[in-house]
């Protein structure tokens, strides 16, 4: 005890010598490469690989590129519809499990399996079910008798592909909401509900009046965290659908990754790269900033 | 009481149930598939339990996958990252959480910000491309500059 309260009267070079390994390697790996990438989205990259400095025309020159406006447009869809479907089927989910009774732990146990599963996999899984004429879910609604023969290509259509990869990434990332509503569910005081049990308060007028209030909360991070989390959820889209037909699926990061890996456009893959970052960067902050903890 | 307290729990059980159906549902798919044999996974309505049980597709993905070796070699390289991954962030994440819980130094709240921000999905997810920006930094632009420049194209 002696030597703490020493240490933290007189200044010492030795904290800063700890923390020296881990400053590099985010310097290195996430600071550095940020700054590189927004100070590069200034010029334009020739050819030849001479830079000249061109102020804000990449970015002029992105917001004429109607394939971007439109993966822009489409990157908004997504993360609206996610995070509702997120929040609503989250909910609908946590509350019934949270209620005791047996076999609680099972459930919670099968809950976390598409979560656990590495994301690539499920996806691939998914890809293939999802395929028309041979995949497995056209071989369900055919059997509950919702679809006959020329069976439905759903990635081959602009609302089939965009519902399809929606479905897909609602379903590996639902198991964490569901385990962040649990969290908030379990620390819920029972005197509350007690409470209003005796004072004769309805199922709905108890929802509406404790849980909702109670989670408030949760809801609020699992809002910003869920926003953060669609916004970049490129491996499902590229996996499943490529951004594919013709854009219809096309999110800001796969047509990113489109933009320097396919067209090695840099300077506007820059640029998109500068936008996102920006985006995402006040919703991290706003998330940072609410759960922040001392 | 007794009958509403018996459908509840009917209620929440069957709803359990279809729970676990929905989610187990593409891991059976997918396990159902890897039984099939080849002329069997092109039977237009996909059929849920192969008529012959096809054990071939697990060997062969153990013997011939990529470059001959199979399975073993991306098992391999998962296994280095995966413990490369874990030693490094224990090596850098110790001293860092030591001294942050220990000392009380200026910049102490600057610094777990900024280890909050990078460690944050913004640019976690963005990692993608920083990776890739990252390697352009070095490689891409250094090809650029070098390469091209004597290719004079």
């Amino acid at each position: 005890m002696d030597k703490v309260k020493r240490s933290l009267k007189t200044f010492s070079l030795r904290p800063y010598f700890f923390l020296l390994p881990s400053i590099f390697f985010l310097f290195l790996f996430i600071i550095y490469p940020i700054f590189e990438i927004i100070y590069s989205s200034f010029f334009y990259i020739t050819p030849k690989g001479e830079e000249r400095f061109v102020g804000l025309q990449n970015y002029l020159d992105l917001f004429s590129d109607s394939v971007f406006v439109w993966s822009l447009k489409n990157t908004i869809l997504w993360v609206i519809l996610r995070v509702t479907l997120m929040l609503i089927l989250g909910l609908g989910i946590a509350l019934p499990i949270n209620y005791p009774f047996r076999g609680n732990s099972i459930i919670e146990t099968i809950l976390i399996i598409p979560w656990a599963m590495p994301l690539a996999i499920v996806c691939y899984g998914w890809k293939w079910m999802l395929n028309g004429p041979y995949g497995h879910f056209n071989s369900l609604l055919n059997i509950l008798g919702l679809i006959s023969q020329p069976f439905p290509e759903w990635l081959g259509s602009p609302l089939g592909a965009f519902l399809g990869v929606l479905g897909v990434s609602v379903y590996t990332g639902l198991p964490f909401t569901t385990l962040i509503y649990l969290s908030g569910l379990k620390s819920i005081p029972e005197s509350l509900y007690e409470a209003a049990l005796i004072d004769g308060a309805s199922i709905w007028q108890r929802f509406r009046y404790i849980t909702l209030p109670q989670l408030r909360a949760v809801v609020i991070t699992i809002i910003l965290l869920e926003t953060i989390i669609s916004f970049g959820s490129f491996t499902t889209v590229w996996i499943v659908t490529l951004g594919g037909p013709l854009h219809y699926t096309e999110l800001i990061v796969t047509y990113l990754y489109k933009v320097a890996f396919e067209f090695f456009n840099w300077a506007k893959a820059f640029t998109i790269a500068t936008i996102g970052f920006i985006i995402l960067f006040i919703f991290s902050f706003i998330y940072i900033s609410k759960t922040w903890r001392e | 009481m007794t009958i509403w307290k018996i459908l509840e729990k009917i209620l929440i059980y069957s709803f359990a149930f279809m729970l676990s159906v929905i989610i187990m549902f593409p891991i059976i798919s997918m396990i159902s598939t890897s039984l099939k044999s080849w002329s069997e996974l092109w039977i237009s309505p996909a059929i849920w339990i192969p008529n012959t049980i096809y054990f071939d597709n697990y060997i062969k993905v153990w013997q011939k996958i990529g470059t001959g070796l199979g399975l073993t070699i991306y098992f391999r390289n998962s296994m280095i990252i995966a413990s490369g991954t874990v030693l490094l962030s224990l090596m850098l994440s110790i001293p860092a959480a030591y001294t942050i819980s220990r000392y009380k130094f200026k910049g102490r709240k600057e610094f777990m910000f900024l280890i909050l921000i990078t460690q944050n999905d913004s640019t976690y997810y963005f990692n993608y491309v920083f990776i890739y920006d990252y390697e352009n930094v070095w490689t891409i632009k250094y090809l650029l500059r070098c390469n091209f420049n004597n290719l004079n194209f």
